[in-house]
């Protein structure tokens, strides 16, 4: 009986079977032949006819290699949309994260190009906005470091006919404002820049009153 | 000169109708490959042959479909051969390739005035 295994392993080139896959489909054909190369016999061709035949049967319009390469890739009856159930309401959620996962992760590898921009472009979205929120959650978002700082209200002197609705008192102004207040539970006056500002809370309240929790000089 | 047409015709009808004769023929129980190819040119009387080359690459496909399960079976002095069996799935697929292929020769005969004895 001829050996078809090498016949049928040169017809399978360009297939791209795994390995296991590709044996087990050799074995079979080859079974097959030795059946078909039998039957030519005993219904009364040669040896050499009967090779011949099969052999032509087997590279029949090389139909072989780009039929299995189609089979095997193409076995769905219907559309594969990633991420989408499967028709008949069949579905696996971890599989199907696996198969887009490795689906993505083979069009990266395929698309070196288009992997670098996506890289690049995703690696300056983030420094961004990491350092946007950083600076919102330091100036808008976080709390001013004192307790109770939902109560904490600024107080301006209206000087409208002079232009400046929200002008600064003069210090004596200020201290007829704290003498006569009924109405906060505690003032106290602020100039100059951040450390001043410290400073001068400090000089013009009492301490348990306006004594940051943690004095983070940055944020005053 | 010869109706090259008729080629072309054949060749697609055979496509088309080959999933429904495998089908068929693995329905009552499982076969392998070769007795598959065999008993579709005898009971065709000739007219319909799938070679190697057309038979397995329809296996494997309809295989993977899920609509045929092949297990390779051991028997006693032989050697270990692939059968094919119908799945739950393929049997669905049977029942409604077989209406549709109904309806298609019915209306083919209504149009074409071919009458089946």
């Amino acid at each position: 009986m001829p050996d078809w295994k090498p016949e049928i392993r040169v017809r399978l080139r360009g297939s791209r079977l795994t390995a296991t896959r590709e044996a087990e489909i050799v074995e079979e054909l080859s079974q097959h032949l030795d059946d078909r190369y039998e039957c030519l016999l005993s219904d009364g061709s040669s040896a050499d006819e009967a090779h011949r035949t099969v052999v032509l049967e087997l590279t029949e319009g090389e139909l072989l290699a780009n039929e299995l390469s189609r089979g095997e890739r193409m076995a769905p009856t219907h559309s594969v949309v990633t991420g989408l159930p499967l028709k008949g309401g069949r579905r696996n959620v971890v599989v199907d994260f696996w198969q887009d996962l490795r689906y993505g992760l083979r069009m990266l590898v395929k698309n070196p190009g288009f992997t670098a921009v996506a890289v690049i472009a995703l690696a300056l979205g983030i420094g961004a906005n990491t350092a946007i929120f950083s600076v919102v959650n330091t100036v808008l978002l976080r709390p001013l470091p004192y307790k109770d700082p939902e109560r904490l209200v600024m107080v301006f002197e209206d000087s409208s006919k002079h232009g400046f609705p929200r002008d600064v008192p003069t210090a004596a102004n200020y201290l007829d404002w704290r003498d006569q207040n009924q109405v906060f539970e505690s003032m106290a006056a602020i100039a100059g820049a951040c450390d001043g500002f410290v400073r001068n809370i400090v000089k013009t309240a009492n301490l348990s009153t306006f004594e940051p929790d943690n004095r983070d000089l940055r944020r005053l | 000169m010869p109706y090259k047409g008729s080629d072309i015709l054949d060749r697609e009808l055979k496509k088309g109708s080959a999933e429904l004769l495998i089908l068929s023929l693995v329905e009552d129980r499982p076969r392998h490959g070769y007795e598959i190819g065999n008993l579709i040119e005898q009971r065709s009387g000739g007219l319909l042959r799938f070679n190697v080359a057309s038979l397995y690459p329809l296996l494997y496909r309809l295989e993977k479909r899920g609509w045929i399960q092949g297990r390779w079976v051991e028997k006693a002095g032989q050697r270990r051969r692939r059968y094919y069996r119908l799945t739950p799935e393929g049997k669905k697929i049977l029942a409604a390739q077989r209406n549709s292929w109904r309806d298609f020769v019915e209306a083919m005969n209504l149009i074409t005035g071919i009458e089946i004895a």
